[in-house]
């Protein structure tokens, strides 16, 4: 930057030594303009779009690979039409994937917990409530799409609408959730993993047993479908909201309990 | 400068008052907080980082309420928990970057300044090593990193030093020392001598409450004329242990030599002398607990 006629005339002054500088005034006027300095020291801020980017490079991505072969699975299962077993219960492969599904996305949402790190997350920018929420929507999303491709496969094979497949595989998916939040809301899944998978497991096994009814998917049933969906959706919803103001407060107030 | 100030601070768990009307103020520099295990310290930490909501009293940022300042507080927050948690399955360099996400730092800046941290905390040779097999004091070492990583302005640290090595607890010391300069500083500890040397300012805490305050000369004042320094018997030695606070015990040759904190001379040649902080702290936790037996 060219320097002003003033602050050259300033430059020559020092040079010429007819300013004296005082060194002690010199070095108290440092340290307090590098106090200044550290003190307005901004640290930069993340941009939303990149907030979001970041969190994808951190979702639990062996959970979103467990999805991804349970798609594959049941779409491999539904490409081999011929299986007697399939023929028996078309539903089953789907509502095993559907339930698994909404197993892996709590356990997704649980990984702070499980793993002791959710005191020390709760005190960073991002609160542990919005995390949860962002993992959820994030693995939610790849879910929605893996489930698809089992129920288009399965929704040709069987004559259905898509809005009844839609029913078919999400009551199973949004049931697994409610149990789910049930054991992390209880306080057994909240510091091990395996009271949540074992209570999958059992839905697996009731979803499964349901699936080989093939009354359940006539056409006749349907409302009662609908029914459960409103019910089981809005139950998922209340149990979700306690989990993530559960999250906020009482967990570490009860964590700080068994402390002291 | 920041002024983190606390009001009559309340915290109960059912029938139990963990912290009862807590009142301070901190300014740049580092303070210490001691107190025995259940002394509160840790509740208190916790609601100064804003992950407990105080039954009683607040904590005030600038005069702000840090409940209203919400995400803005936080950004000038590092914390360090006594249970530090973490992805066993993570390297040091991945979860430094994760902690680095979630205090919303942009990925360039938290890159540099994760390599700024794993020189200054002894990690840069492990940084790609999972977790999982790290010492108890390498894990130590990266919550230290992880809490520095937003350059943090209030910076608090439960237990930092627990389970780290002379060499690397007089390493961290000298780190705090130099970052106290221009941002607040709360550290609780058992180890006293870590606070004696670092420390501007100290709390003292039993069963909730502040029992003392101030710096460590005004600290030491608190003792001043309890401590004494006697050469006994061993059968003296016994005798002793059983009726007063003894706050070193030494056998020296077919005596023993005892540092002892009482109002008179506890023995006959007893002398005088200097209080250390622990002392005063032991001094404080024995008049607390003399005026409640005499409640």
């Amino acid at each position: 930057m060219k320097k002003t006629e003033f602050e050259k005339e300033i430059s020559r002054m020092f040079q010429d030594s007819r300013v004296a500088v005082d060194e002690e005034k010199k070095r108290q006027t440092f340290c307090l303009l590098a106090g200044v300095i550290a003190e307005q020291k901004l640290v930069p801020r993340m941009s939303f779009p990149e907030r979001i980017r970041t969190q994808l490079y951190f979702v639990e991505w062996r959970i979103l690979l467990a999805q991804l072969l349970c798609m594959l699975l049941s779409a491999a299962v539904y490409v081999r039409a011929d299986l007697p077993w399939i023929q028996a219960a078309p539903y089953l492969p789907a509502g095993i994937a559907s339930v698994l599904s909404g197993m892996l996305l709590v356990l997704a949402c649980n990984r702070e917990e499980a793993s002791g790190i959710a005191e020390l997350a709760a005190s960073c920018y991002f609160n542990h409530r919005q995390l949860a929420a962002l993992h959820m929507v994030l693995c939610g999303g790849v879910q929605l799409a893996c489930l698809a491709v089992p129920a288009v496969l399965l929704g040709k094979r069987m004559q259905v609408g898509a809005a009844a497949m839609g029913l078919y595989l999400t009551v199973p998916y949004l049931l697994t959730g409610c149990v789910e939040f049930a054991v992390l809301l209880t306080g057994f899944g909240r510091k091990s993993n395996f009271t949540l998978l074992a209570a999958g497991c059992v839905m697996a096994v009731i979803t499964g047993s349901a699936a080989t009814q093939p009354e359940l998917y006539e056409p006749a049933a349907l409302g009662t479908w609908i029914a459960v969906f409103a019910a089981v959706l809005a139950v998922y919803a209340a149990e979700l909201a306690a989990v993530l103001e559960r999250a906020k407060f009482v967990r570490m107030q009860a964590a700080a309990w068994e402390q002291n | 400068m920041h002024e983190l100030t606390t009001v009559e601070l309340t915290k109960k768990f059912q029938k139990k008052t963990a912290v009862q009307g807590v009142s301070f103020t901190l300014t740049n520099g580092v303070c210490g907080l001691l107190g025995e295990n259940g002394a509160g310290k840790t509740t208190l930490m916790r609601m100064l980082c804003g992950l407990l909501a105080p039954d009683g009293g607040q904590v005030l940022c600038d005069g702000e309420q840090i409940a209203r300042l919400g995400g803005g507080y936080r950004r000038l927050l590092g914390y360090l928990p006594q249970s530090f948690g973490y992805y066993p399955n993570y390297s040091a360099l991945r979860f430094l970057r994760y902690m680095a996400a979630l205090k919303a730092l942009p990925k360039t800046y938290a890159d540099a300044r994760i390599e700024e941290l794993l020189a200054l905390t002894g990690l840069s040779d492990d940084r790609d090593r999972k977790l999982k097999t790290f010492s108890g004091g390498m894990l130590r070492r990266v919550g230290i990193a992880q809490a520095l990583l937003n350059d943090p302005q209030i910076l608090i640290l439960d237990e930092p030093t627990a389970g780290l090595d002379p060499k690397e607890r007089v390493r961290f010391r000298n780190l705090l020392s130099s970052l106290g300069r221009n941002r607040i500083i709360l550290l609780s500890t058992h180890i006293v001598s870590d606070l004696e040397s670092i420390a501007d300012h100290i709390l003292m805490m039993q069963k909730g409450c502040l029992t003392a305050s101030g710096s460590i000369p005004e600290i030491l004042s608190v003792g001043k004329g309890y401590v004494w320094e006697c050469r006994v018997s061993e059968r003296e030695a016994a005798e002793l242990e059983q009726t007063h606070v003894i706050a070193n015990l030494r056998s020296q040759g077919d005596g023993v030599c005892m540092r002892i904190i009482s109002r008179e001379p506890p023995a006959t040649g007893a002398v005088p002398a200097e209080p250390a902080l622990e002392d005063a702290w032991l001094y404080v936790l024995n008049n607390e607990q003399n005026e409640e037996g005499g409640d």
